[in-house]
């Protein structure tokens, strides 16, 4: 098995892991993880092939994804005083188990996404990290919680292009991940005003606005 | 073919030995751990010597299930434990299919079964409480249990683990039975995110409410049960991961896995130091980490071999 | 050339003033000044490219069609309005609804706004379209945010996540998209719109329908089709009024122009079945379900919010059946009327300070000529006669009935119709009612000014729209460009 496949394989599982927990710190370390093994996706491919500018973004990718980002959230989390997230509806247990099951149904019918029709892998778990990424939003309570599903249904998204396309352009790709940083940062303005003003960040108990 | 019997005469040795030497550590870690100087280093295995010449006091209104329920449990336990490769030694009647996985299970289970029976045949609350929870736990821990160790010894396409736990595998996948198996464990140990057995508070007692009533003798057979169960458990996930890590021929070496399980007690003491119970009604998402890894397993195990 | 250079520059100008110059007065004029400035620049580009044939010039990832310059001046009109309303009715700092940074923020994101916005209908790769459209999503976020009360945050948080989930998806249709022309498109070009459009036939199916799945659950979240347009209501209403009018007037023009770039490509794929059973059917529940949610409405800027689902509707069924004109008119005549009924709202609430439905009544008497321009609009956003909506939609039902889709156009008529008569109730009572509001702060008439000027161009656009007009914007938008 290649390299690749076995980063791939770990940040597919990285979000099944983050689908189970319950701290957020926890949640935030997985995060980071799972950007450091696609950024390397990225760069092993950029070095095989000795392209310049793929390096460039691979070396930003890991900057962003594995560390930049995490540290905000994690900053975030302190300061706002976040430390679980019991989740909302599904148990964060029986949510994993489910998000198991999904992980390897996407695996089985990777031919189905994939570009060539190949069944390579690569494509299942890209697509299995955009599912589990929403089913986190899903389950969490706590805006952070659905902040970090943003993130990994995110990350799905840039494995799949990262494996399975030659690849964005590598302006788009490093704008796309400029837009998603300051999307973060945007976001994390707006938990602190959540958190200022309603005094929780429990978005189901957001109730100000309704017909 | 004396290669053979000197390791099994070797395994049924260290069956002897090695569970009471890890409860002796456990039990002088925790101590060190809680910053007191704790018992002398043998103590655990005086008090069962002292606890085995006791009498002791059965309540009238049990049955013979009550009484028999050690028994039970020391024969069925002690079996379990040479037909099992968790010592690096050779098990007895290996690769005559008695160590069969589905077959292990359900020895387990029975164990479990009798347990929660006589917990139930004293009449106690606590006894009912004890084996309510008991029961629940069980139905919880089975699937990572089966589908861990199934992930395992996969490549090796036979259910008897004597042979199946010394199939090569992948890293990858050793790791995450292991993981399962040890989470796994930890609930029918009632070991400490789950149960802990140093408290008699009945919010949270599971493994101490089901033998609240016995004494004496039959206290002794069952808490020497447990040190049992407890060394098989350390000693097949330090088999699993040893043979996923350095290979098959480092997972039978009995002084490596050996320390392995010394070195696993060791992680446990310190573990249930800093650690704290978890609530009851979150220990179905705890033990359903165990299912997803062990289903993770399978599946690395299937689709990459 | 210099056109295309100076519509970025007239909002870049104004965005860094309001955050550098301190005297608020002059941001007022400097916003007032640089969106005409802006709209002028927007048409005469678009009369280059008309006369050009739909060949525009272009940088890099940008560049100009009949369709984008179309758009293009859409958004000038309504930018120009916006800011000129916001000029004229903010006139001094420290204002009951808006503090002095919200008086920046509105002017400052709102330039960015039309920035993004400029980029997001002039992209030529599907790629820099996305980055647009999530940096538009990004800087009218602040927008939303702008009052700091606590409804208005959780619109916001509302707003970024739904939109971001949306948004993401739209990302992997592109995603999708560019693995389905792997191989056969040179690098760099796998995502431009031009080389899409003419190799459709080459791209590979089965990934190309999930793929414009995801891109319109994606596009179709910001431009607020109904499965998936719940943000759009509390957003809307949530923003000062002259920002509304430029999430509702522009914001979704640009969605809805990504939607049609989308399904272009994808209807000459071969899976032409896929739009016309997507889109289409998509747009006119739409239209239907807002005019039922428009039933029981509380309040006048939610009204029109709802009511831009419905017209965003209209829209995604012309888009759908690949009605090119009759996308291009709407569009105008929706921004026009919404616009302008928007920005009344804002005067509305500014002068009695509720934009409650329940609580207002007898805007008539108060200040007629308020009232007359509200009822105005309303008409011009519903499509009654002397509006261009009215033409608008009469072509888009006539050209869908020759289609034969007569479902769609039994959904549509029915949705047009009940949301017809809903708004028209709401604001009847609102503007003849006998109930007084309470407060009454006095506002310049001139701030009627750009909303009257837009009302009176939608009104000559319903007398301009003839079969010859129509024939030339058909031209304009089906000819040269990213074709």
């Amino acid at each position: 098995m290649s390299p690749i496949h076995e980063a791939a394989g770990l940040a597919a599982m990285v979000s099944l892991w983050l689908l189970g927990i319950t701290r957020v710190k926890s949640m935030l370390w997985g995060l980071a993880l799972q950007g450091g093994a696609l950024s390397m996706i990225l760069l092993i491919h950029a070095i095989a092939n000795n392209l310049a500018p793929e390096i460039f973004l691979g070396m930003s990718a890991l900057l962003l994804k594995a560390v930049v980002i995490p540290l905000f959230l994690n900053w975030s989390a302190h300061r706002l005083k976040v430390d679980r997230d019991w989740g909302v509806g599904l148990a964060p247990g029986m949510a994993m188990l489910i998000g198991a099951v999904v992980l390897m149904t996407c695996y089985f019918q990777s031919a189905r996404f994939s570009p060539l029709s190949v069944p390579s892998g690569t494509a299942g778990y890209s697509i299995a990290m955009v599912l589990i990424g929403v089913m986190i939003m899903i389950t969490r309570r706590l805006a952070m919680g659905i902040l970090v599903g943003f993130l990994v249904l995110d990350n799905g998204i840039f494995a799949y292009s990262v494996t399975e396309t030659a690849g964005l352009p590598a302006v788009i790709e490093l704008g796309v991940m400029f837009d998603l940083f300051v999307a973060v940062l945007l976001t994390g303005m707006v938990l602190f005003r959540v958190s200022r003003s309603f005094e929780h960040m429990d978005v189901s108990k957001m109730r100000e606005l309704h017909e | 073919m004396s290669n053979v019997l000197i390791g099994v005469a070797l395994h049924c040795l260290l069956v002897a030995s090695l569970p009471i030497l890890l409860a002796c550590v456990i039990r002088k870690t925790k101590a060190r751990m809680q910053g007191r100087p704790g018992p002398p280093f043998l103590q655990p295995a005086l008090d069962l010597a002292k606890r085995l010449k006791k009498s002791d006091t059965v309540s009238e209104t049990t049955s013979w299930v009550f009484r028999a329920n050690p028994l039970v449990g020391v024969a069925l336990t002690v079996w379990l434990a040479l037909v099992l490769p968790w010592t690096g030694a050779t098990p007895i009647l290996r690769g005559s299919g008695v160590a069969d996985l589905i077959l292990i299970v359900y020895l387990l289970a029975a164990i479990r079964f009798f347990a929660i029976l006589a917990a139930l045949d004293t009449g106690s609350a606590f006894g009912g409480l004890g084996a309510s929870r008991e029961a629940a736990l069980s139905v919880l821990i089975e699937p990572g249990l089966v589908i861990g160790l199934a992930a395992a010894s996969l490549s090796s396409r036979t259910l008897d683990l004597s042979i199946g736990l010394g199939s090569p595998v992948r890293p990858t996948v050793a790791i995450l039975s292991a993981a399962a198996f040890l989470i796994a464990a930890l609930s029918e140990l009632s070991r400490m995110p789950i149960d802990d057995t140093t408290t008699h508070l009945e919010l949270t007692m599971v493994h101490e409410a089901t033998i609240l009533e016995y004494s004496g003798r039959r206290l002794a057979l069952i808490e020497w049960t447990v040190m049992i169960r407890t060394a098989m458990f350390f000693g097949i996930a330090a088999v699993l991961l040893v043979n996923g890590m350095f290979g098959p021929d480092a997972a039978t070496n009995p002084l490596i896995i050996g320390t392995g399980v010394i070195a696993a007690g060791l992680f446990l003491a310190v573990f249930e130091g800093v650690s704290v119970k978890l609530n009851w009604r979150r220990v179905p998402s705890f033990v359903a980490f165990s299912t997803a890894l062990a289903v993770m397993s399978a599946f690395v195990a299937a689709v990459e071999r | 050339m210099t056109a295309f250079i100076a519509i970025f520059t007239f909002p870049l100008l104004v965005a860094a003033s309001s955050l550098l110059v301190r005297d608020l007065r002059l941001i007022r004029s400097i916003a007032g000044i640089g969106g005409l400035a802006h709209a002028s620049a927007a048409i005469w580009v678009g009369i280059d490219v008309w006369r050009m044939g739909g060949h525009g010039p272009g940088i890099g990832w940008f560049s100009l069609d009949g369709l984008g310059c179309w758009i293009l001046a859409v958004n000038g009109l309504v930018y120009a309005a916006a800011m000129g309303n916001a000029a004229l009715l903010w006139n001094a700092p420290g204002d009951i609804h808006l503090s002095e940074r919200g008086v920046r923020v509105l002017f400052g994101c709102g330039s960015l706004f039309i920035l993004a916005g400029n980029a997001v209908v002039t992209a030529s790769d599907l790629g820099a379209l996305w980055i647009s459209m999530e940096a538009t999503t990004l800087v009218t976020a602040p927008l939303v945010l702008a009052h700091g009360a606590k409804s208005s945050i959780e619109a916001a948080w509302k707003y970024l996540i739904l939109c971001g989930v949306g948004i993401a998806f739209a990302l992997l249709g592109t995603v999708l998209l560019l693995a389905s022309s792997a191989g056969s498109a040179p690098s760099d070009q796998g995502l431009n719109i031009a080389w899409l459009t003419s190799h459709a036939m080459s791209l590979r199916r089965p990934l190309i329908d999930t793929s414009f799945v995801f891109l319109l659950l994606g596009y179709g979240t910001k431009a607020g089709l109904f499965p998936v347009h719940n943000w759009l209501p509390d957003a809307h209403s949530e923003s000062p009024a002259p920002a509304s009018a430029l999430l509702s007037g522009a914001l979704l023009n640009c969605a809805m122009v990504a939607l049609w770039r989308i399904s272009d490509i994808v209807s000459r794929t071969g899976a032409h079945r896929a739009v016309t059973g997507l889109l289409a059917p998509m747009g006119a529940l739409s239209v239907l379900a807002a005019g039922v949610m428009l039933i029981r409405q509380r309040d006048l800027k939610r009204m029109w919010a709802y009511s831009s689902i419905e017209n965003m509707g209209l829209m995604a069924v012309a888009a759908g059946l690949q009605l090119a004109p009759v996308f291009a008119l709407h569009a105008l005549a929706h921004s026009l009327g919404k616009a302008s009924a928007f920005l009344l709202s804002g005067n509305v609430v500014k002068q009695f300070g509720t934009a409650s439905l329940a609580k207002l009544g007898g805007i008539m008497r108060r200040s007629p000529a308020t009232g007359f321009a509200l009822l105005a609009a309303g008409a011009a956003v519903m499509g009654a006669p002397p509006f261009g909506s009215f033409a608008s939609e009469w072509i888009l039902v006539s050209k869908t009935s020759m289609q034969s889709q007569w479902a769609i156009v039994i959904v549509v008529i029915a949705g047009i119709t009940i949301s017809f008569v809903a708004v028209l109730t709401h604001l009847g009572r609102i503007v003849f009612g006998e109930k007084q509001p309470e407060l009454e702060v006095k506002v310049s008439p001139l701030a009627l000014v750009p909303s009257a000027v837009l009302l009176l161009l939608s009104a000559c656009l319903f007398f301009v729209v003839s079969p010859a007009a129509y024939e030339a914007l058909d031209k304009l938008l089906n000819h040269g460009g990213h074709r």
